[in-house]
């Protein structure tokens, strides 16, 4: 938790109060709910207890039917998380003693060779991070790229071009962008109006970024985040202009479009992890470790339970019928 | 000014993104931290739509420095201001008119919108009193205010009656609205077929052994799709022990059932991991590159 790794004295005990606070209140207003119904039945009980049962049956009756306080369908989200964690740890305090392997992400490889391509061409990089909000955590880690790939513009002194579809997205990726410069030195090449906001509107947007690419006609572009139908548009767009495409993103059904119409692509997955392969900074790899140690761990139990499965509807695995459905079950 | 940069949001977000945590997983015992989970996106919300000021802020200013700098291509943010200011104005006059409109006036001429909800007709109020519905009686005249012969009176809500000038008014919204915005929206989405046959192009040039697998496959799932892919299969029937096999229909469907949607769940499974892991790192403040800053 690097947020606690160099704390100001009072900050830690602080936050632990504070959620402490919040969380009695919490409790506390549902405890004052709980006591109220409680009392509301003890009094129903009371005018009643001559047709149902003696008045201390039915006051009992609210702690039989008390209602959980965690949600049992979430189990196993909460199993994933909790391994998820163990696992990030594990391999955080790993990564700080000895380099962990990472496999070579193309589409990041090139990153760097596609800023020096728009340099050489005497032309600039276009970024677009998705057109979805803050809120969306693909815009997030297209945001983290666009700082890496700013660095590399204000070392190579290339024009940036970065339309927004969100007003906040554009408020954060030009801080981002401003501190990527500063970092290389270079604050007065920065240009906060090359990082715009145009419009809300998905295909007027589009529109938009397409006059930008046909008058600018960047060297490089870059697309990275959440894309609906737009992701093809902009793709041939910038095709046409004859600019080396990276894109990125997690939504299935636009990856197709992607992988068809630009250089390269991060499928899913890779999206996420590009900020560690980037920054290799440790805490960020041992992260992606203990993704990938997890990801290892569904893959075993998937095959395990097709296997169970499969084997339970064979006449020779009848015995293992009530495994297999407790599994699924429990999947479920 | 580094806490109220860096510190403060790194504070707000783990404190935010331990409640949401644990309302997520909070049961019906405790209802008011469950309640949470659809309260705070309605908080989001709201702090969204202060953005929208921020973002026409931002959009002005720009366009403004271009016209006055006389920048390359300054005509076209001259369209974007005018056509900016001219529905902002024209929205805030039709969308809020009952603030300038004066009370319907018995026997004075008004306008009804029209089902296209550009042209406007003229109607004379016979009674202003509401009847049980809200509802009040009205004629339909032409534009000399004469009654129409062939039509009877009817009964209107009064907030769909405008003075002349309104409807003017909301006739132009409309006609930008409609006549413009929309189709100019779904000329951009046509834009996407042809797109479609020239990514489709360039992706099916059989360069090595996955784009010949590709490029198989989708030829399956195209003629599977269209009714010639019946006639194929009929002729393919003919071949001799596997020919019954080869129904392209079928193929097509377990190529989707089956590996497409095998690939796409591999796909999710991964990309949901990293959801959950770039939530947590930035949760605890690993990740901080959003806030201008080393990961």
């Amino acid at each position: 938790m690097s947020i606690f790794r160099r704390p100001p004295r009072s900050f830690v005990p602080i936050l632990a109060l504070i959620l402490c606070a919040l969380s009695m209140s919490f409790l506390m207003a549902d405890q004052t709910v709980k006591s109220t119904v409680t009392e509301h039945r003890q009094g129903e009980a009371a005018l009643c207890c001559s047709d149902h049962g003696t008045t201390a049956e039915l006051a009992a009756k609210p702690a039989a039917e008390a209602k959980p306080w965690f949600a049992k369908e979430r189990k196993t989200v909460l199993i994933i998380i909790v391994l998820l964690l163990l696992f990030v740890s594990y391999f955080t305090f790993h990564a700080q003693r000895k380099d962990l392997f990472i496999r070579r992400i193309s589409g990041l490889s090139a990153l760097e060779d596609a800023v020096g391509r728009a340099t050489e061409m005497g032309r600039g990089v276009m970024y677009i991070p998705g057109i979805m909000d803050m809120d969306d955590i693909q815009t997030i880690a297209g945001v983290t790229i666009m700082g890496h790939v700013a660095k590399k513009t204000a070392e190579y002194d290339a024009a940036l071009y970065a339309p927004m579809t969100r007003s906040f997205v554009m408020s954060v990726a030009q801080e981002v962008v401003k501190q990527a410069y500063l970092e290389k030195g270079r604050l007065d090449a920065f240009r906060p109006d090359r990082i715009n906001y145009l419009t809300d509107d998905q295909f007027g947007f589009v529109a938009g970024v397409g006059g930008i690419m046909m008058r600018e006609k960047p060297a490089a572009c870059f697309y990275l985040g959440t894309f609906y139908a737009e992701s093809l548009i902009l793709a041939e767009t910038g095709n046409s202009v004859g600019a080396i495409q990276i894109a990125g993103t997690a939504e299935p059904s636009q990856i197709p479009f992607f992988v068809a119409a630009c250089d390269y692509t991060l499928i899913g997955e890779e999206l996420f992890a590009a900020s560690a392969y980037l920054s290799k900074n440790p805490r960020e790899v041992g992260s992606l470790k203990g993704q990938d140690m997890l990801k290892l761990v569904i893959i075993a139990v998937t095959i395990v339970g097709t296997l169970l499965v499969t084997i339970s509807e064979t006449e020779f695995g009848k015995g293992l019928t009530p495994l297999a459905e407790s599994f699924m079950q429990y999947l479920k | 000014m580094i806490f109220l940069k860096r510190t403060l949001p790194l504070i707000i977000t783990f404190i935010t993104g331990m409640i949401m945590i644990v309302a997520f997983f909070s049961g019906e015992g405790l209802p008011s931290i469950k309640s949470l989970e659809s309260t705070l996106p309605k908080w989001i919300q709201i702090i969204m739509t202060f953005t929208m000021v921020l973002g026409a802020f931002s959009l002005l200013r720009i366009n403004l420095q271009k016209i006055s700098r006389k920048a390359d291509g300054w005509g076209y943010s001259l369209v974007l201001i005018i056509g900016f200011l001219s529905m902002a104005f024209l929205g805030l006059i039709t969308g809020s008119w009952p603030m300038f409109d004066k009370p319907l006036t018995k026997g004075e001429i008004y306008y009804v919108l029209c089902e296209d909800n550009v042209s406007a007709r003229p109607i004379r109020v016979i009674d202003n009193v509401k009847d049980k519905e809200g509802k009040i009686k009205v004629e339909y005249v032409d534009d000399k205010g004469e009654k129409l012969a062939d039509t009877e009176s009817a009964m209107i809500p009064p907030d769909t009656a405008r003075t002349r000038i309104m409807s003017y008014a909301n006739s132009m919204q409309q006609i930008l609205f409609v006549g413009v915005f929309k189709n100019a929206q779904s000329t951009m989405f046509s834009l996407l077929a042809f797109f479609v046959a020239s990514a489709s192009f360039r992706a099916f040039r059989i360069k090595s052994k996955e784009a010949g697998l590709l490029m198989g496959s989708a030829f399956i799932v195209m003629l599977g799709n269209v009714s010639i892919g019946s006639l194929v299969s009929q002729i393919l029937a003919y071949i001799p022990v596997i020919g019954p096999y080869l129904n392209i229909a079928d193929i097509k469907e377990w190529i989707m059932t089956y590996p497409s949607s095998a690939a796409q769940s591999a796909i999710l499974i991964g990309a949901m991991l990293g959801y959950i892991s770039a939530s947590m790192k930035i949760i605890f403040g690993v990740e901080r590159s959003h806030l201008g800053g080393e990961g």
